[in-house]
């Protein structure tokens, strides 16, 4: 399996092209409200683009960057239009002619912890927190893992997920093959992914990067793993009982989801079950902890499969941090106003980044794992 | 054409205004804001051409700075352009002159929900979705609900005079505004009163509402909302023909008895559309699905009485969720591949006419447009959507399915087909238009429509906008001057 070409996407860039449905699911252009940031501007372009009527121009090449891999609007899409997988081919025709953008260029050329080799049968592979620099933000999940009764050893090292967003598939190889290469090298059988990210570049870009890990290998989740002994490790965490809380999901999440939003969804006003926004073990596995603990849920459309960036998704917050800020305070702000004193997420990475953007909001962000330590 | 060096100072004074971030001048930012969803901008680029592109692109922030704006259009003598969803079906919005395409969406704001008035006063760039959502999370709806929701704006409904699929019940566009904000063609910005029935002079609220930017940019405006129904019904029938679908539908409306929806599709459409979208096995007949909102004691009395004009006119009646199927999904009929698409040419003629004339306007449209276009193989569909006590909205459209290659011969034909299309409409008592607005598409035609009173228009638009910068190339108007 490989990454395909943009040129085998001409039908859905076809009918992208002219069609603005999906505006609402807008991330970046409904932060910037330039047109040229949304779906149906990057669908005319890189049609026009296959077609000889239009150059990568330096703005062109920009703009594909300025956003997500956009799977909100392939989620709010009622026919599941496959534009992630048409943007990162895009980005991928234009990195591989030269024409990524200095901020691109900038994040692949950023520094990543060193890893000494580790052995160990169960691995925690921190790729988001290796993806900060800041390793000890792993901390709360290794406390509530051992309190969970599992032993493991930690490897922190980018997955190569961020160099497969920016379409610069080389680099992703070569980032993926070091991981598999310090997971063989350990000697593990089982790996335990730090947070979404982590987990979709091991289990869905890995095979189109050819980069697979040995299928003796057992991978799970954070997440997935709290989910199943919360129980046991939940007592001294009644202080979130009662708390109002948006739980929000990463791009990265969508990516893992079993399915994408109904139609159903896009009825302004839409006020069904959760499940209508998506359903896979990604979603539930936080909300299954989240509940266990008492913590009094909000509800929103823009949840599951619809979730909204918070900018730390798909190498944004690297290559265009104002954008991505912009974006973090934005869902910040969307959390105060429906009422929330807690936003929880399962991702490292849009926690720490949420974190660190929270300037004028009451609004606490927990990552999932905080909540049991 | 600008030169290049004028072009940089106009751009230093529009950077100034709005802060360099919010002006755009790169060809892979401007192509987007050359094209709405009119079918001519989009078979341009289908062919590999560039449509009209503004010169710069510039968003607002505040009616402030749309005024400065439009004071430096005036200076230089150049078209100004407002933008805000993009999914006008006219062209309203082609930068045919060039010139500046102001982008409306940053002023995107709900400034307050009043309960006590049940109004809600927002700025024009909102989304009309956002809007919906906003308002029904605290238990309204502003109850215009167009197919365009997803993409249209606030400013974009009034400009285009828009209908909702709820109008029947709730108004047009014209009938749910009070009032609005208004930065006329030379900068000044003026709010009209702030209510629409008076008799402080004629009013001057509705020379805004349907002009398309003409006579000025509106930036914020105020709307009278509802409550959320407390219930909603649908009940879908099958006429024998549409003849009889049309009585049941005027006897309706003339008993005035409520409905928020009545959609009467031609034998055409529901063989074609209907039956492949809801899945369901229709060999013949005229769909109708009947709609109504409000409260159990007062909509079944209502609900009853129309069920049983359908019957009388003998209606077969299908099942509730076949209704609803429709309701539920009717946004899907706009996403790729269901959306009527290239390489077919189609447009929408819609137009509207007294329950008299309706017959003869659908059945004279269809015989004249098929036989003239036989060769092109034209086909033509219709269904009724929009009913007022006196006539109903007759939504036609036509397509060609195979039509020239060529751009400059596709659009010959294309303008052929609409002329005769409004031409035939007007002749038997239609109008140009309904709710799509007028554009580039239909400007042509808007002397014809008006006969003499088009100098009214005229007068109008040389007394606010003497060097014709708004919108130029619109609604009949000519080139800047």
């Amino acid at each position: 399996m490989a990454v395909k070409s943009l040129a085998s996407y001409e039908e859905y860039l076809y009918g992208c092209r002219f069609c603005p449905m999906c505006k609402p699911a807008a991330e970046v252009a409904n932060i910037t409200q330039l047109e040229s940031h949304t779906t149906r501007a990057r669908g005319m372009l890189l049609w026009r683009y296959l077609h000889d009527m239009t150059e990568l121009t330096p703005r062109a090449v920009e703009l594909l960057y300025q956003s997500t891999l956009d799977s909100i609007s392939e989620a709010w899409c009622v026919n599941h239009y496959p534009v992630s997988a048409y943007t990162v081919s895009a980005r991928a025709e234009a990195f591989g002619k030269g024409l990524a953008p200095e901020p691109v260029l900038e994040a692949l050329g950023r520094r990543v912890p060193a890893q000494s080799d580790v052995r160990g049968d169960v691995l925690l592979l921190g790729s988001e927190a290796a993806e900060i620099g800041e390793i000890s933000l792993l901390e709360p999940a290794s406390r509530v893992l051992e309190r969970a009764g599992h032993s493991f050893e930690t490897l922190a090292m980018p997955s190569g997920a961020i160099e497969y967003c920016l379409g610069a598939l080389k680099h992703g190889e070569e980032r993926a093959r070091e991981v598999v290469s310090m997971i063989e090298g350990a000697g593990a059988t089982s790996i335990i992914a730090d947070g979404p990210e982590t987990l979709w570049a091991l289990t869905r870009v890995y095979p189109l990067l050819e980069a697979t890990l040995p299928v003796h290998i057992e991978i799970t989740s954070i997440s997935a793993l709290l989910a199943k002994g919360v129980s046991k490790v939940s007592e001294k965490a009644s202080a979130w009982k009662g708390k109002r809380a948006l739980l929000h999901d990463s791009r990265s999440a969508c990516a893992l989801g079993e399915r994408m939003a109904h139609d159903a969804a896009i009825q302004p006003g839409f006020q069904g079950p959760e499940e209508t926004m998506g359903t896979g073990e990604v979603y539930e596995a936080s909300r299954q902890v989240v509940d266990t603990l008492g913590v009094q849920r909000l509800n929103t459309v823009w949840t599951r499969s619809l979730s909204r960036s918070c900018g730390a998704d798909d190498g944004l917050w690297l290559t265009y941090p104002r954008i991505a800020e912009q974006l973090a305070c934005e869902r910040l702000r969307e959390a105060e106003l429906l009422g929330a004193e807690l936003m929880i997420t399962d991702s490292l990475l849009c926690a720490w980044w949420l974190r660190s953007v929270r300037k004028s909001t009451d609004v606490e962000v927990c990552w999932l794992p905080e909540l049991l330590v | 054409m600008l030169h290049p060096l004028q072009r940089k100072m106009i751009e230093t004074e529009l950077v100034d205004t709005v802060g360099p971030e919010y002006v755009l001048t790169d060809e892979a930012d401007r192509i987007i804001y050359g094209v709405d969803y009119m079918w001519v901008p989009r078979m341009w680029i289908d062919r590999g051409l560039t449509p009209p592109l503004p010169d710069f692109v510039v968003l607002p922030g505040t009616p402030e700075e749309v005024s400065r704006i439009v004071k430096i259009a005036n200076v230089y003598r150049i078209p100004i352009i407002p933008w805000g969803g993009g999914s006008g079906s006219q062209g309203g919005i082609m930068p045919v002159y060039g010139g500046i395409t102001l982008d409306l969406k940053r002023l995107s704001s709900v400034l307050e929900i009043n309960r006590d008035a049940q109004t809600v006063t927002a700025q024009a760039g909102i989304n009309g979705y956002t809007l919906e959502c906003a308002l029904n999370a605290e238990g309204y709806t502003l109850a215009h609900i167009p197919a365009s929701l997803h993409s249209a704006t606030l400013g974009g409904y009034i400009a285009c005079r828009g209908s909702g699929v709820l109008s029947t019940k709730y108004g047009k566009i014209e009938d749910i505004i009070l009032s609005c904000e208004v930065v006329l063609p030379e900068g000044k910005i003026i709010r009209t009163l702030p209510l629409p029935n008076h008799a402080a002079g004629p009013g001057i609220l509705q020379l805004f509402v349907g002009a398309e930017g003409s006579f000025g940019i509106i930036t914020e405006a105020t709307l009278r909302i509802e409550k959320l129904p407390e219930e909603r019904r649908f009940k879908a029938f099958l006429f024998d023909t549409l003849s009889k679908g049309f009585e049941a539908g005027k006897r309706i409306m003339l008993e005035r008895l409520g409905p928020s929806l009545i959609r009467l599709y031609d034998e055409g459409e529901t063989i074609k559309r209907i039956r492949k979208i809801l899945g369901i096995s229709l060999e013949s007949g005229s769909y109708m699905v009947l709609g109504y909102d409000g409260r159990p004691q007062v909509v079944e009395p209502q609900e009853s009485l129309a069920v049983g004009i359908c019957r009388e006119l003998s209606a077969r009646e299908l099942s509730e969720k076949v209704a609803w199927e429709w309701w539920k999904h009717r946004y899907n009929f706009y996403f790729p591949p269901h959306a009527l698409d290239f390489p077919w040419m189609f447009g929408t003629m819609d137009t509207l006419c007294t329950f008299d004339k309706m017959e003869n306007l659908y059945w004279t449209k269809k015989q004249t447009l098929e036989e003239r276009f036989a060769r092109w193989d034209l086909e033509y569909l219709a269904h009724l959507s929009h009913w007022y006590p006196w006539g109903v909205m007759v939504y036609d459209r036509f397509i060609v399915q195979n039509p020239p290659v060529d751009a400059e011969e596709a659009l010959m034909l294309h303008n052929e087909i609409w002329n005769l299309a409004v031409r035939t409409s007007i002749a038997c008592g239609g109008v140009l238009n309904e709710h799509h607005g007028v554009g580039l598409k239909l400007a042509r035609l808007m002397r014809e429509q008006y006969g003499p009173a088009f100098s009214v228009l005229e007068g109008l638009k040389s007394a606010l906008d003497p060097k014709n910068v708004l919108n130029p190339g619109k609604m009949g108007f000519g080139p800047n001057r």
